[in-house]
């Protein structure tokens, strides 16, 4: 039931108001349905990866955590991992297949939102079509799109705030600023860069704003004072509470930007000294003019719109500031940046030549970012199983070792999910087993024989894996080795049956 | 009875030489008019008619000095008027007789076309003439004496036959019976259908009119059923449905329930500590949690409309002023003498025909320092002073109810003395009920504050108004939720108002009682895009006696109307009794909660004790994390959107103080707790015109910061 006076709503007369895409002049199942359908064909290579057994460490992250706290029914036994968004929506069904598939869906809500966004540019459909395929199938986007759901989900609210931010700026629509600030409150949840964008994006209000007929400047000043804040201020807000909940909870407010799922500090290059850094400055500058698109885009706004050219480029150049502070914004996540950036800043009304110049350098960018995203460890292993079709023989042994731990009893095999945490995932439950977050844990690492029956240890297993940092030079007494398995040794007590031997 | 009025002015033709004159001055009577019987009467009391029309003789010697004898017209004390000048116009006769010059009529006559109103109430509305004036003058022409009810003895029992809203309609009072003769004083016309309605109560007898101004009507119909009209207003919603009424603080089955929950609180406390503690908590925790996602969805469904305009410039403009229906403005004042003079100059402002305006201000009997104030105003002719009858309980809706029997437009407001609505806010209220459904009952107009830099409690008062007209009424508006009606501002149609029942006087938020009430007999409640600019309230005591009564007056609408739940949901669904709950019980629950919750945090941070761990099992800690960390921010945020949406920017900064604004709600929501058991209808006044921007010809008016 709507208003009872508002039954032929009105727009104001004010010719500002109508201009600008908005997000809710389509329904919520408008919105639905074209991002469902755009996700299709990042759902397809989800699935095909998933089918061949690749799990990125990410995603077995996240798997892992949600799978304990659905066993345990507390969310504060895993220490309040960050970021919270991306496991409490697997938690609904954790499965490893579950953050591929919600990654593709929020790589598909963001190829529509592209999609929509291009309308301001006034191109032909068709040159939108191919401008739009040539950026989403490459190897870079597709990587994100089914392997990184926290960067996937945290780009997908940061695009779905910078369109409602753009209406506010450029606009003035009190709504879309109450919806971009509190939308990229929500990112922080996905993603920490996200809180560093919310700051980027109220900082740059006074050079994006258009400069209103209002003769009385200092009412100018307050209006863009005022428009920065509510930008930042959720995301300020949802910072400091999740500080706040670290520092309730673990003792260190900071604990969260070294978690093990998206961690923000980078451990090596957080310590590195100043003239090291200077030299990573290169490296970043080759990587921005390895942006084609980019730079066509900014290109264009310097010609149509030359006072977005400053705003932009800080923006752009965003990504390397962050690295250079010695954050951690991997470098797939940093290209996805450049790519939706370019799009996203595409002047409006622009010539129809424009086109297919536009679709040239998106495809430029595609073929360098996939030089330069291939050099990377785990992205070069999924592009490899996806384009052979092979899985990886460590995926496969990781998979049959966790079947056979899905067999053993409750809390019986005493491992630390620090370094057991793929397994666990692949196990599908943390049920079997006994970890840092159980009351009885300290106990069992003590004395294991009294408390669980089988152990999990890896040779190569982080630093602080506890279990297999105590464990690692043998069984300790009452126990046997039960087995070699995908880099880790079952240690059995003697009274157990084996996991790894079928009778 | 048995005698003709005796205020009657029996007042004569200009050509009349052989009437008798009246202590010495030219006041005349046609004996030719009068059955002997009359006569005789009104020679036996020509002294007392001597000593009560002073008036008349000002008039009269108004008039002598105009050397115009014009003015005297004879009255005919019979059901037939003399026929005399019957085609003389009005206007014309006002000319003739000095009372209006050719270019004052002109210009009446050139409104009159435009409005189409009649050209006494024009004249009047004008200022051009005064009331007593243009009646003398109708009475010569309509052939009917004149009657001063104010001078007049009264005859209570002959009156006391008729029902008093029956008359203020009719604009009628039966004065004085004589045999089969009843005298009958009217500001209308008298025709047959006058008779009839006399007739049809008293049986067959002869309608004798006399023509009064309806001031005079007012005035006798006060005065006569002065214990009906203070009855009516203070108890007639109770007599019509107890259960509609907060005369009652609980019902039986409530007054069950409630003692229940705290046996069985005590109880668990003393039995089941442990278990007690975390249902309480949880419940706790749980509503407030209901409460924060309720206040988003609404704010931002209010958000996103926020193009829409109910009603654009281009309707108010499209309306012409024939088609304007006379409105009715109620404005409520009590100990407000500083505040009059700038009411009369707030309302001269409104874009409305003036003769189309019914401004009564309601004024309670034991105030006479505001009745000598606004008496000293001199506010148009427009402004009627209605005296409200002394009595419990002493509150608005009480004096509300008082002008809404006496109210004769098709539409009503209330404003507050020192408010300053949009000038064209009536119209666009106009246009909203032409354009709603006929079940459209009630559009709220926003609230906003012009005093809002005034000192820090008026600027978070703005930040909090702002988000909720702007944001909640504009939100509930788009859902379909039933809508708590402001204090002022609320734009009526009249018989609708009257057949719920008007205000309860016994409810202290009488008008968010009304919004919810219309609901529930399936009206519906709107809002238009217009802003009345008010005064907030600028002292911190000031402000808990307000918000105090705010909060207690929530908590009676939430009893009043929860009394029969199974009712309520048949007849309003369950998504407008879960809104209503949400919206008007959730308020003073949230605030009462505040206080003790944020104390749990406060002493956990400074002794991090483990004393309050068994509060908080892990649902309930992480919905009580959700409400402090998220909620509290969305609830910020919402303030500064809202200051925002205003432009008042310099307000914006000023929403992160919210949580410490909020603790002076809680104060209040105690105090508010303890009212409703130890003095349940006492009116917590709000003292006005305590702002420095009191003066209309303030900028900050309508302007942002």
């Amino acid at each position: 039931m709507a208003s009872p006076v508002i039954s032929t709503p009105v727009r104001p007369s004010r010719p500002q108001a109508t201009e600008g895409l908005r997000l809710v002049d389509l329904t919520w199942r408008d919105h639905l349905v074209r991002v469902l359908l755009f996700s299709l064909p990042f759902l397809g290579v989800a699935l095909l990866v998933h089918r061949l057994a690749f799990l990125s460490n990410m995603h077995a992250h996240i798997v892992e955590k949600a799978l304990l706290a659905a066993d345990r029914l507390r969310l504060e036994v895993i220490g309040f991992l960050y970021p919270p968004l991306p496991f409490l929506s697997v938690l609904v069904f954790p499965r490893t297949w579950m953050p591929s598939v919600l990654a593709s869906i929020a790589a598909g809500g963001i190829a529509w939102l592209l999609w929509y966004d291009l309308e301001r540019t006034g191109l032909p459909r068709l040159w939108r079509m191919l401008l739009t395929v040539s950026v989403v199938a490459t190897p870079t986007a597709l990587y994100l799109a089914t392997q990184a759901y926290p960067e996937v989900l945290a780009l997908h609210l940061v695009v779905v705030a910078w369109h409602y931010y753009w209406n506010f700026v450029r606009y003035g629509h009190t709504f879309s600023g109450f919806v971009a600030g509190l939308v990229l409150g929500l990112a922080f949840y996905a993603n920490f860069y996200a809180f560093l964008y919310a700051i980027a994006l109220a900082g740059l209000v006074p050079l994006f704003r258009r400069s209103a007929d209002d003769s009385r400047q200092t009412r100018e000043h307050w209006a863009t004072l005022s428009q920065m804040l509510v930008t930042v201020f959720p995301a300020l807000w949802t910072a400091a509470s999740w500080t706040y909940i670290n520092w309730v909870f673990t003792g260190n407010p900071f604990t969260y930007l070294a978690g093990p799922v998206a961690a923000a500090i980078d451990s090596v290059h957080w310590r590195a000294p100043l003239p090291e850094r200077v030299e990573w400055l290169r490296e970043f500058a080759l990587e921005l003019l390895a942006q084609p698109l980019l730079l066509a885009v900014l290109a264009l706004n310097a010609w149509r719109y030359p006072r977005r050219v400053v705003p932009l480029t800080l923006l752009a150049t965003l990504p390397s500031l962050i690295r250079l502070a010695g954050l951690a914004y991997g470098l797939p996540l940093a290209l996805g940046t450049y790519t939706l950036l370019a799009l996203l800043a595409l002047p409006e009304r622009l010539p129809r030549w424009v086109g297919p110049l536009l679709v040239l350098f998106a495809l430029l960018q595609g073929i360098s970012g996939t030089a330069l995203v291939l050099r990377e460890g785990e992205v070069r292993q999924w592009e490899h199983v996806l384009t052979t079709g092979q899985a990886r023989t460590s995926d496969l042994d990781e998979r049959a070792l966790a079947a056979a731990l899905r067999q053993a009893p409750p809390r019986s095999i005493l491992a630390d999910d620090r370094g057991a945490y793929r397994l666990i995932a692949r196990t599908e439950s943390a049920r079997p087993f006994l970890l840092p977050a159980d009351a009885d844990f300290p106990l069992a690492l003590g004395s294991p024989k009294d408390r669980v029956q089988y152990i999990l240890v890896s040779p190569s297993a982080p630093e602080d894996d506890v279990v297999s940092a105590q464990f690692r030079l043998g069984p300790p007494p009452g126990f046997v080795v039960d087995g070699f398995r995908a880099d880790w040794i079952v240690y059995r007590r003697s009274d157990a049956p084996s996991l790894l031997v079928t009778p | 009875m048995g005698q003709p009025p005796s205020s009657v002015s029996w007042q004569a033709f200009s050509g009349s030489s052989s009437f008798p004159r009246l202590a010495g001055r030219s006041f005349v009577v046609s004996p030719d008019c009068w059955s002997s019987t009359c006569q005789r009467a009104a020679a036996e009391t020509s002294p007392r008619i001597n000593g009560n029309l002073r008036f008349f003789q000002c008039t009269i010697r108004r008039a002598e000095e105009r050397r115009d004898r014009s003015l005297f017209i004879r009255g005919r004390p019979a059901s037939s008027p003399v026929a005399t000048r019957h085609r003389e116009r009005l206007g014309e006769a006002l000319v003739a007789r000095g009372l209006l010059t050719q270019q004052e009529l002109d210009r009446a006559l050139e409104y009159q076309r435009r409005t189409g109103d009649r050209i006494g109430r024009i004249l009047i509305a004008l200022g051009l003439i005064r009331r007593r004036q243009l009646y003398h003058v109708l009475a010569e022409l309509w052939g009917y004496p004149f009657v001063d009810l104010l001078q007049e003895p009264l005859d209570s029992r002959l009156a006391r036959l008729f029902d008093p809203a029956e008359l203020v309609q009719r604009r009628c009072f039966p004065v004085r019976r004589h045999g089969p003769d009843i005298f009958v004083a009217t500001a209308e016309q008298p025709s047959a259908e006058l008779e009839e309605f006399i007739r049809g109560v008293l049986g067959p007898v002869t309608v004798r009119p006399l023509v009064t101004t309806e001031w005079d009507i007012d005035y006798a119909i006060r005065t006569v059923f002065r214990d009906v009209v203070l009855d009516r207003a203070a108890l007639g919603l109770y007599f019509r449905n107890p259960d509609e009424s907060a005369r009652r603080v609980l019902i039986g089955w409530q007054k069950v329930l409630l003692a229940l929950m705290v046996i069985g609180v005590v109880l668990g406390l003393l039995f089941a500590p442990r278990t007690t503690a975390v249902v309480l908590s949880a419940l706790i925790n749980g509503a407030l949690f209901l409460f924060v996602a309720f206040h988003f969805v609404v704010a931002m469904a209010g958000a996103r409309h926020e193009h829409e305009q109910a009603i654009s410039e281009e309707e108010v403009k499209a309306l012409r002023d024939d088609e304007l229906p006379m409105y009715t403005v109620l404005v409520p004042v009590y100990r407000e003498a500083n505040v009059v003079q700038h009411l009369v100059e707030n309302l001269r402002r409104l874009d409305y025909p003036p003769s189309k305006l019914e401004i009564l201000l309601l004024i309670e009997e034991d105030d006479e320092e505001t009745l000598a104030a606004a008496k000293a105003a001199r506010p148009p002719e427009t402004v009627t002073f209605i005296v409200v009858p002394n009595g419990m309980p002493k509150t608005k809706p009480k004096a509300c109810n008082v002008g809404l029997l006496f109210a004769r437009g098709e539409y009503l407001t209330i404003y507050d003395a020192e408010d300053r609505p949009e000038p064209d806010q009536l119209k666009k209220a106009v246009v909203a009920f032409r354009k709603g459904p006929p079940e459209l009952v009630c559009v709220q107009a926003a609230l906003n504050y012009y005093n809002a830099t005034e000192n820090l409690l008026t600027r978070m008062f703005t930040l909090e108004y702002s988000y909720w007209f702007d944001y909640v009424l504009t939100g509930l508006d788009r859902l379909g939720l039933p809508i708590p009606l402001g204090g002022t501002s609320n734009h009526f149609r009249i018989d609708r108002l009257r057949e719920l029942g008007g205000w309860d006087p016994f409810n202290v938020t009488e008008d968010a009682d009304l919004g919810i009430r219309a609901a529930a007999h399936g009206y519906r409640v709107g809002v238009i895009n217009s802003t009345t600019w008010e005064e907030a309230n600028n002292h911190v005591g000031n402000w808990i006696r307000q918000r105090s009564r705010w909060i207690k007056g929530y908590i009676q609408t939430v009893l009043v109307h929860t009394r029969h739940p199974v009712q309520l949901l048949k007849s309003v669904g369950l998504k407008n009794v879960f809104g209503f709950i949400l919206l008007i019980g959730g308020a003073p629950f949230a605030f009462l909660s505040l206080i003790p919750l944020w104390s749990i945090t406060l002493i956990w941070l400074v002794t991090r004790t483990h004393l309050f761990d068994v509060l908080f099992p892990p649902a309930v800690l992480y919905m009580s994390l959700f409400n402090l960390l998220i909620g509290n921010g969305v609830m910020i945020y919402l303030g500064m959107l809202a200051g925002f949406k205003r432009r008042r920017y310099l307000l914006i900064p000023f929403a992160l103080l919210n949580p410490f604004y909020w603790v002076l709600h809680s104060l209040a929501s105690y105090k508010a707790v303890w009212q409703l058991v130890t003095k349940p209808f006492y009116w917590e006044k709000t003292r006005h015109g305590l702002t420095r921007y009191l003066d209309p010809s303030t900028p900050l008016a309508a302007a942002g910061d």
